[in-house]
């Protein structure tokens, strides 16, 4: 046995991290010389919230992690144990799927994971990836068509980027498969993923106005 | 040509800060004409300025007041939890809780609730949750996995937008930046805030987490230190563009 924090995986924690542009000469009539100082801040009220996808239907393999014990399928606990396949490969594809939304209009602007691969594994380790990330029966969001690790994904990379984002109201779920590649003898590893949204119109808490990074026309370069 | 007008123009700008009056005023015409005139000559000012190119950020404090951490404390166990009181005591003093998976049910923790203290001496603003967990687990295995539902304040409606458990890796402390909430309420005693905690592993037993949680806040009135301008974050008008008028 032997402890280990997860502060390795992130090196840029969120005390310590450069951004953005010097304004010219703002800074200076400011009385800031010519240091421009930063603090990594909330998004502002309703951005980037998680929605766990969860395992829905039960598939040979994959079992959710519950607070109740190990289960077939969970629609209240998103981490999930995946199985090694029967033989050197890939295992079966699993659905996992959104909660409806129905207090909410939301709009889509990301997709993480979080994959508890063994620290030093003693057997070949699984990777977990992931395909056809839709929204209702819309095109897929990745712009692979088929698998793709999900470390590319992982909670704190610097969120990479999507087909587009679309807007997610209920009775639409979101959904993606996913399937782990490794030997026979792989020891089994726990995921969970999530989808990022920014809220639009929340039923108790009122509207919000998404981030710019969400908003078409401020992305566009000025005329 | 450009040169000429660079070096003039350094000279200038270094000498700008000694000088005062209508000697600053020309001082500073004869800067504005030189960037016109580098400006035609497709010159880059800002890059060519003392800075070489270079720009410099400093992570800096938020401000007096701003993104402050209250601890949430286990107001609640269950024999999974130990606390700084003990197994299965719960406590108002330390925030710190060691989950023992499997020590009553394989794979899991069951979940228990945690609460903030109340605060009687401000009124803040709830802006964030962050959680800080480290696992003990076979070097080899997978490392269970905290779980957090139900974060309110009061009465109030679920801040977290799933209303059933999250992976509380979304809200660790390591990641680069703060996951969003629905909204940020503001906390006033004799209100306080609590979440629900649970943990779950591929592991039937032996695994352990040692965790806590805290809200992230922005205080509005400090009894002691007065009166504070939260963020921007949490300034609905500031999140709405405006438009220029001239």
């Amino acid at each position: 046995m032997k402890p280990h924090s997860h502060s390795h995986r992130h090196p840029h924690s969120k005390h310590h991290k450069p951004s953005g542009r010097v304004g010219g000469d703002i800074g200076f009539i400011q009385g800031a010389g010519r240091l421009r100082f930063t603090s990594i801040s909330p998004a502002g009220t309703g951005r980037k919230v998680y929605i766990p996808l969860y395992l829905t239907a039960p598939i040979v393999g994959y079992q959710a992690l519950t607070d109740t014990g190990l289960a077939p399928i969970s629609t209240t606990c998103p981490t999930i144990t995946l199985a090694a396949p029967a033989a050197n490969g890939a295992t079966n594809t699993a659905t996992l799927v959104s909660p409806q939304i129905s207090w909410a209009l939301l709009r889509f602007v990301g997709f993480v994971t979080s994959i508890q691969t063994p620290v030093i594994p003693s057997l070949p380790p699984m990777d977990i990836t992931f395909s056809d990330l839709r929204l209702g029966g819309s095109t897929n969001l990745f712009v692979h068509e088929d698998f793709a690790s999900g470390d590319l994904y992982e909670i704190g990379n610097s969120n990479p980027g999507f087909r587009y984002y679309p807007v997610l109201k209920s009775p639409n779920t979101m959904t993606v498969q996913v399937q782990g590649i490794g030997m026979a003898t792989s020891q089994a590893t726990a995921f969970s993923c999530s989808i990022m949204c920014d809220i639009l119109d929340d039923d108790q808490y009122g509207m919000h106005i998404s981030g710019p990074y969400a908003r078409r026309d401020t992305i566009q370069s000025p005329t | 040509m450009s040169k000429k007008l660079l070096l003039t123009r350094a000279k200038l700008k270094r000498a700008l800060p000694l000088l005062r009056g209508i000697r600053r005023a020309k001082a500073q015409r004869a800067i504005e004409k030189i960037n016109e005139k580098l400006l035609r000559a497709k010159v880059q000012v800002e890059e060519i300025d003392e800075l070489g190119g270079l720009e410099f950020d400093v992570p800096s404090p938020p401000g007096i007041g701003r993104l402050v951490t209250l601890p949430f404390y286990p107001v609640a166990t269950n024999a999974d939890v130990t606390t700084a009181a003990g197994l299965n005591t719960p406590t108002t003093q330390n925030p710190i809780c060691i989950l023992n998976i499997g020590n009553t049910t394989a794979n899991c923790v069951a979940p228990f609730v945690m609460q903030t203290p109340q605060i009687s001496w401000a009124d803040l603003r709830i802006v964030g949750f962050e959680i800080e967990y480290k696992t003990l687990a076979a070097q080899n295995t997978s490392a269970p996995t905290l779980l957090v539902q139900n974060l309110r304040v009061g009465g109030g409606t679920n801040l977290f937008t799933h209303q059933e458990y999250g992976d509380a890796s979304l809200y660790s402390k390591d990641v680069g930046d703060y996951a969003g909430l629905r909204d940020y309420p503001k906390l006033v005693a004799p209100d306080f805030c609590s979440v629900t905690i649970a943990a779950v592993s591929t592991a039937a037993t032996l695994d352990i987490i040692t965790f806590s949680a805290s809200l992230v806040c922005d205080i509005i009135v400090d009894k002691n230190y007065g009166t504070h301008l939260v963020g921007p974050y949490a300034r609905g008008a500031s999140l709405v563009r405006q438009q220029m008028h001239t």
